[in-house]
């Protein structure tokens, strides 16, 4: 390779750091902002390389970088700002340090790599990889948001991306576009979601010599622990470690303890113990009330889910007169078999209890999300 | 106009849905809970019902009525016509 100098790629332009660094504010998506929330990054010795501008929670996004002439706009006590996902309400910021949010990611490597992320840039998983190629010099591709997952898959081919970060749902779309086994991947980063076996089979499959990473992390905590196993789930060490924050409440939901305050930040997040790994089971909230019983969304979702016309999903609770709540399942097919529902119809009734099984299928274009990606599941 | 064949048609669903051998007739003095029927397959029915007719008698009703036979089901449901 002859450019010795990492890229920033996007397809309003491209350009090398040091251009970044004297010609600031590089539109990466749409115009600017009057009144911006800054997310800001700050590796301690080099010039500042990036400034993120996200205007109110979660619009518009720049890329780009201030003048190098000037004072260092950043330190490592700059403060990144975060919006928390919350399942109901409007999400809220919180602010990390740089260290809180930079130990993660990737393997070493010794030739240059081009990152790219489908994950939103002002986001935990997106910020991640922004930090990443700042702190390794390493080329960054970054599609526009406005494109389609096909188009945002044309531009990271032409751009020879070989590490990508996405959530789950983003990798089984990509898994159902053919030219997807065609990216040189090196490294495929997930987040965001909780990675199924199926998927990660098929990540597998489709790209054998990667290497596949799951990172667990929260708005609130920034990243805790990756799994880079092929396996879903994480294994018991991640807890049992003699230098482990986490922590298992007795109805299973999965904690962190602050190296700070030492008190206990809980994730929202249930885990069961399978062998020798905690698998998560879903979330501490949002169950379905059958005549009493509590249903778990997620476990209905993750069966659904194995059937491979299946894009997207997901399991709500109907009001009844008689029991309170039905299970109700939206499901988002890739092609349009008339046979899949009668055979998720099959597959529920022979892995759910009877109370779980939806009862009421409804073929959908979308599941609709809040603005940072969590299902709404609000009955209605 | 009696609702009687759309609920019938639907209670024929619900049984073969719900994987639950359905009796031989579906005459008026059919006790519901002796039908086979448990509490979920009986929600399911009046929730199916509900999307089918547009309202649920159920819901409707200020008096906490639950009808026995299948005759009275049907007639709750006719004289909620609304």
């Amino acid at each position: 390779m002859t450019d010795t100098t990492p890229r920033l790629v996007t397809p309003r332009g491209s350009w090398t750091i040091s251009e970044l660094q004297t010609d600031p504010f590089h539109l990466v998506d749409s115009p600017p902002p009057s009144d911006s929330l800054v997310l800001d990054s700050g590796k301690s010795e080099e010039v500042v390389s990036a400034i993120l501008v996200a205007d109110g929670p979660i619009s518009r996004v720049y890329l780009g970088a201030k003048s190098a002439g000037g004072e260092p706009l950043f330190n490592s006590n700059t403060l990144w700002y975060f919006l928390t996902s919350g399942t109901t309400s409007k999400p809220k910021q919180v602010a990390h340090e740089l260290r809180g949010i930079s130990r993660s990611l990737s393997s070493e490597s010794v030739e240059r790599s081009t990152w790219s992320f489908l994950t939103d840039i002002y986001r935990m998983a997106g910020i991640q990889v922004v930090l990443e190629c700042l702190g390794r010099n390493e080329n960054l591709v970054i599609p526009d948001s406005s494109m389609s997952i096909a188009e945002k898959l044309d531009f990271m081919r032409i751009h020879s991306v070989d590490k990508l970060s996405a959530t789950p749902s983003q990798y089984r779309q990509l898994l159902g576009l053919r030219s997807f086994a065609e990216l040189p991947l090196r490294q495929i980063t997930l987040g965001g979601e909780i990675a199924d076996q199926r998927l990660l089979t098929a990540l597998k499959e489709t790209f054998p010599d990667s290497k596949i990473t799951h990172v667990y992390a929260t708005t609130e905590t920034g990243p805790l622990f990756a799994v880079s196993d092929c396996l879903a789930g994480f294994p018991v060490t991640k807890v049992t470690g003699i230098r482990s924050k986490l922590v298992i409440s007795d109805v299973g939901e999965l904690g962190v303890k602050s190296d700070a305050t030492g008190e206990t930040h809980w994730t929202g997040d249930l885990v069961a113990l399978n062998q020798d790994r905690y698998m998560f089971t879903g979330r501490n909230s949002g169950f379905i009330n059958v005549g009493g019983a509590k249903i778990n969304p997620q476990e209905i979702e993750s069966v659904v889910m194995t059937h491979e016309n299946v894009l997207d999903c997901c399991a709500r609770a109907i009001p009844s007169s008689v029991l309170g709540e039905l299970v109700s399942l939206d499901v988002v097919l890739l092609n349009d078999d008339p046979q899949t529902l009668n055979q998720l119809r099959a597959i529920c009734r022979e892995k759910l209890p009877r109370l779980a099984v939806p009862r009421f299928f409804n073929e959908v274009k979308e599941i609709p999300k809040n603005e940072t990606g969590k299902k709404l599941r609000a009955s209605f | 106009m009696s609702y009687r064949t759309k609920v019938i048609e639907e209670i024929e669903r619900v049984f073969r849905d719900e994987g639950i051998e359905p009796p031989k007739e579906f005459l008026d003095d059919l006790m519901l809970l002796e039908s086979g029927l448990d509490s979920l397959a009986f929600a399911v029915l009046v929730t199916q019902l509900q999307s089918t007719l547009g309202f649920d008698p159920f819901l409707a009703s200020d008096e906490p009525f639950y009808p026995e036979t299948l005759g009275e089901f049907i007639e709750f449901y006719d004289r909620h016509d609304t």
